[in-house]
Formats: C-alpha cells, sequence, structure tokens
C-alpha cells in the first residue's frame, strides 16, 4: 500500500469515526421523545414515562373495549402507527412489539429512526423485565423500581401457601378460545394455586375449548370474558343455556379481557381479580 | 300412476330411515366422547347432569337445526324448481339465502336483536322475500333458465358485499370474521332457546310449500291450463313465494347460507318420483334434511383445528353437480 493511499484510508476512517461516534458526543445522549404503536408497549409507556415524554400513542388504547388505560389518554395524539405519521412526529425512539408489522419497522429503521420492539409477555415474570427494558431506554429506572415494588408487594399477597389441593380453573374468551401453559393467563392463574383445565387436556397455548368438554370437565372456577361491546356471534357462547346451566354464578368470574390482553404492570390487576373472587368464593 | 305411488312410499320411507339414522349419529358426535347410549342409560336422572346437559342443550338443538334447515332448503329447492320451471332455481343459487343473511347480519350486528329474538327470522323472512320479488322484477315473467341464474347471481353477490360492509361498520373485533359464518353457514353451538325461536317459521313455511303441491302440478300443463283447473295464479304464486321466504328466510337467520342443498336434493330425488312436483316436494323436505344432516355430521368427523362451515361440505357436492347440469341442460339454457 502506498504512503499516501494509506493516509487517503487513515483519514477517511477518521472521518468516518467521527459521523458515527457524533450521538456518543453529544451531551444529552438519552433520547427523549417517544412514540408507541402497539397496545402493550402504550400501557408500559404509560406507567413509566412522564406525559411530557410521550409524542404519540397507538390508537387502540383508547378504545376502553381493548385499553385498561383509555381514561388516562386525554391530550396525547393517538395514531394509526404508519410510518408517515411517525415521521411527522419526528421521535427519537418508537416502541413496537416484536409482532408488529415488520414492513413498518424496517422502513422506519430505513429512514433511520430507532425503534425498540418488546417481546410479548407469556409469563409473568417477564412483565418486569419488559419494565426494566422500557424504563432503561427512556430513562425513567426510578419509576420502574417504585412500580416494580408494588407489584411485588400484590405478589406476596396472593401467593399461596397451601400446595396439596389445586383446584382446577379455565378461561374461556371469544370464539371458545382459552389459555393453556406458555401463555400469560396460564401464569397467573398457576402462580394463584390453580391447575389450568389445558393440562388435564394436555393442550398448551391458545386452544379451541369446545363448550361441550367445558361443561364435561367442569372446571371449579371459570374465568369469562367481560366485553361490553357490539354484538357478535364470537360471544354466543356466554350467553348459552348449557353454560348457564352448568355453572352457577359461585363458579363463573368475569374477568374483562382488557385488563390481561397485555403483559403490563395492569396486568396484575387480573392477578388480584382471580385472588380476590376466589377468597370469596371459598367463605 | 299406481307404480308412481308405489315409487314413492318406498322413496319416503327410505329417506326417512336415513334421516332419522343420521339424526342418532348426529347426537353421538362430540368433543366430548358421549355416544347415543350414554343418553339412554341415563334414564330418569336430574336434569342438570352433565351427560344430560350435553346432550339435551348442545347436541339435540344442533340436531334439530341441521335437520329443520335441510327441510326448508330442500323444499324451497324443489318448490322453486317447479314454480319458476326452472332446472337451475336454488335458494343459494338465486341470491334468496345470501339476502336473508343480509338482513339479519344488519339486525343482528346493529344490536337491534338483542333486546329482541324475535327480529332475527323477522329479517331473515324479510330478506328472503325482497330477494325474491327483485328477482321476479329483474328477469321479468317467463324468463329464461339462464336469466334467472343471471339475476341470481346479481343479487347474491350484491347482498354478499353488502354484508361485509355491514361487518366493517361493528365495533366488535371479531365481527369482521363471522362473514364466514353467514355466507357458508353453521349448526353449530345453537341454544334450544334461538331454535324455538326460528322452528315455528320454518313450521310456517313448510306448510305453505307442501300445500301447494296440486298446484304446482297443475302448472306442469302451464299457466293457462292450470288456471283453467281453478287455480288462482296469483294466489298461487304468492304462497309459493311467502313460503319459500319464511321457510329459507328464518333458517337462514339462525344458520347462515348453506348453499346448493336445494339444488341436488330434488334433481337427485326427481327419478324416484315419476317428475311429479307435488311428491317431490316431500320427497325433497325429507333427502334435504338426510343431505344436511350428513354434512353437519361430515364436519366434525373431518380432522381440522377448526370446524369447517356447512356451506363447504355441500358447496363440494352441489357446485360439480351444478356444472354437470349446466351441461346436461346446455341447450335449453343457452
Amino acid at each position: 500500500m502506498s504512503f499516501w493511499r494509506s493516509i487517503r484510508v487513515g483519514i477517511i476512517s477518521i472521518a468516518y469515526l467521527l459521523i458515527q461516534s457524533g450521538p456518543i458526543l453529544a451531551l444529552d445522549t438519552k433520547p427523549k421523545r417517544f412514540i408507541s404503536i402497539n397496545l402493550c408497549t402504550d400501557q408500559l409507556l404509560l406507567d413509566l414515562a412522564s406525559k411530557e415524554q410521550i409524542l404519540a400513542l397507538s390508537h387502540m388504547i383508547g378504545d376502553s373495549n381493548s385499553s385498561p388505560y383509555s381514561e388516562r389518554v386525554k391530550g396525547i395524539p393517538l395514531i394509526q402507527g404508519t410510518v408517515e405519521e411517525i415521521l411527522t412526529l419526528d421521535p427519537d425512539l418508537v416502541f413496537a412489539s416484536n409482532h408488529s408489522n415488520p414492513i413498518t419497522i424496517n422502513l422506519l429503521r430505513r429512514l433511520g429512526i430507532k425503534v425498540q420492539t418488546i417481546p410479548s409477555v407469556k409469563d409473568l415474570s417477564q412483565i418486569e423485565t419488559n419494565i426494566d427494558t422500557v424504563a432503561n431506554a427512556i430513562g425513567q429506572t426510578t419509576r420502574a423500581n417504585q412500580v416494580k415494588a408494588a407489584i411485588r408487594t400484590l405478589l406476596k399477597k396472593y401467593k399461596r401457601k397451601e400446595k396439596l389441593y389445586r383446584p382446577v380453573a379455565a378461561t374461556i374468551w371469544a370464539n371458545n378460545i382459552s389459555a393453556g401453559k406458555g401463555t400469560l393467563q396460564h401464569s397467573i392463574i398457576a402462580f394463584l394455586g390453580f391447575k389450568n383445565l389445558s393440562e388435564k387436556l394436555n393442550v398448551t397455548g391458545l386452544y379451541s375449548l369446545p363448550l361441550e368438554v367445558l361443561i364435561e370437565k367442569k372446571p371449579n372456577l371459570l374465568l369469562v370474558s367481560h366485553y361490553k361491546n357490539a354484538p357478535s356471534l364470537s360471544n354466543a357462547i356466554f350467553s348459552h343455556p348449557a353454560l348457564k346451566k352448568a355453572f352457577g354464578s359461585e363458579t363463573i368470574l368475569k374477568i374483562p379481557d382488557k385488563i390481561w390482553l397485555c403483559g403490563t404492570p395492569a396486568s396484575y390487576k387480573a392477578l388480584e381479580l382471580i385472588g380476590e373472587g376466589w377468597r370469596e368464593r371459598q367463605r | 300412476m299406481k307404480k308412481n305411488s308405489y315409487h314413492f312410499r318406498k322413496t319416503l320411507s327410505v329417506l326417512s330411515g336415513l334421516v332419522f339414522l343420521f339424526f342418532l349419529l348426529s347426537l353421538s358426535l362430540g368433543p366430548s366422547d358421549l355416544t347415543i347410549f350414554d343418553f339412554w342409560s341415563l334414564g330418569e336422572t336430574k336434569k342438570n347432569d352433565t351427560t344430560w346437559l350435553i346432550f339435551f342443550e348442545i347436541r339435540l338443538p344442533r340436531a334439530i337445526l341441521g335437520l329443520a334447515v335441510g327441510m326448508s332448503l330442500g323444499l324451497a329447492g324443489a318448490a322453486l324448481q317447479g314454480y319458476l320451471r326452472n332446472p337451475l332455481a336454488e335458494p343459494g343459487i338465486i341470491g334468496v339465502s345470501t339476502s336473508a343473511s343480509l338482513f339479519t347480519v344488519i339486525i343482528f350486528y346493529s344490536g337491534l336483536s338483542a333486546g329482541f329474538a324475535l327480529l332475527m327470522p323477522f329479517a331473515g323472512i324479510l330478506g328472503a322475500t325482497s330477494a325474491v320479488l327483485i328477482l321476479q322484477s329483474l328477469a321479468g315473467r317467463n324468463a329464461s333458465a339462464l336469466t334467472v341464474v343471471l339475476a341470481g347471481v346479481a343479487i347474491s353477490s350484491f347482498s354478499g358485499a353488502l354484508i361485509s360492509l355491514a361487518l366493517n361498520f361493528s365495533a366488535n373485533p371479531f365481527a369482521t370474521y363471522e362473514i364466514v359464518f353467514w355466507l357458508l353457514g353453521s349448526v353449530a353451538d345453537r341454544g334450544l332457546d334461538q331454535v324455538a325461536i326460528a322452528l315455528p317459521f320454518m313450521a310456517v313455511g313448510w306448510a305453505l310449500l307442501l300445500w301447494s303441491g296440486n298446484p304446482l302440478d297443475a302448472l306442469t300443463l302451464g299457466e293457462e291450463e292450470a288456471a283453467s283447473l281453478g287455480y288462482k295464479l296469483s294466489r298461487v304464486r304468492a304462497q309459493l313465494v311467502f313460503g319459500t321466504a319464511v321457510a329459507v328466510g328464518s333458517a337462514t337467520s339462525i344458520a347462515g347460507t348453506i348453499g346448493f342443498v336445494g339444488l341436488v336434493v330434488p334433481h337427485l330425488l326427481r327419478p324416484f318420483v315419476g317428475n311429479r312436483p307435488k311428491l317431490l316436494l316431500s320427497a325433497s323436505a325429507l333427502g334435504g334434511a338426510a343431505l344436511v344432516l350428513a354434512a353437519d355430521i361430515a364436519v366434525r368427523l373431518l380432522p381440522f383445528k377448526q370446524e369447517l362451515k356447512l356451506g363447504v361440505i355441500t358447496a363440494l357436492i352441489g357446485a360439480p353437480f351444478f356444472l354437470l347440469l349446466i351441461i346436461k341442460h346446455r341447450r335449453s339454457v343457452l
């Protein structure tokens, strides 16, 4: 390699390094203004970020049927989550789920916008991991610690001591979908000391639970969706005469879908509802 | 004539046997392993027993519905073919079922039927009636078989598109997926309460259609000849249109659109009843019941994660049959 050529390569490399490290040299490196384009990351942001930090959230968070925080979003712009909307708002960081549309995320990254994807939760313990990830990214570790402390107190309160008797519980949602092992809902009812009906049926993940089987297996506690919503055939199971005759009000507990659709601090409300509901029924 | 009535009786008894067999089989099939024998051995035990609940509240409505919907479709197919004197007429093909679906969809998803369940069959009947009336005005009197089918296709696809539109308006996130039910039909997981609402209407429709046997026979001679035999054509027409609308409309309002039953059944049975529309009516009613019950048994036996819709099975049988008919009747149709 000739002398001049190595000089030239050297200069280019230094220039390149300078350009690359530009943001590091800047005084304040933490991004400040955030967008979330997913219902679950919306909730994490609302719990952890200060209101000034939030540029926009997804439109789902304003829907009282899907979002536990629909009351808390007044004044925050809600967007569909298209690249165009996000570009106009010029955020420092965008939060998305690992299930968010990859086309949108790739395009955002190509256009130079930072995107942080948060994995969807399949187990209670993952919620705290996600809280940490988001809190670190937005510089709100103190708030995260407060939230986690509250969670631990709640967990302590509802941790079941008795190990011998495990009552059977089952979830039933629209279109007869039920949650088995490998879902947040399973980990919540397992934490409370229940045996999930899915274990008896040898199925995992979300599975279709026919009405006949549900009635035949008769769980001790049935957690049904509570949807205040427009009519749909998917909800027919909740008003089926056979379900009403097989399960009395002492077995059925209504849990709104929205509080445990996502794994966020809001999900512990479901844990509390079920734990409290079961205690009441045992009295 | 004598030979015909002998064949007719034999056909009816074979069909009744089939319906009875499929009905029992339908009661024996489900995700839990209970069979009809468990039900028999149950005896006079308490009414909230699990076995009793599964049979009486889940499987019985399904079997009754399969039977009743099949009867409605078979009867309506036979009546429409006789009345329009068109071998391709069928509630599904000429858009009567889809239109009934559309009206039911509007009533159901708007929440109007939540307080007043009777509105569902009413909506279905209204939808079916308007489809028949529109079809008549579109195709005109004495229309060729092809014109009737074309007008029906137009009504059917228009209603289908409007169903999709109506479902998109719903605030419920699941509603859009339910277009599959409304366009392909199912009798799964219906309650006895819903069956009790639709069944009386279907029965009225059956009565009206079965009663029109004699004038239909007369109509095979031609309209003027039928009139000279003393039948008031306008009355006959009204009875057939309304009978079809009530039977198909109420059936569709609870089970969705199930196609091709009314096409296949009368054609298969016609040779056994000596081409007499009157005899064909009762035979097709039983044949339709047997076909829908059998299709509903098939969807439960096929090893799919999500149960197939009934219309898929009937279309798999019916569509090739429809094409065969077109080829067979090509000269008269085209």
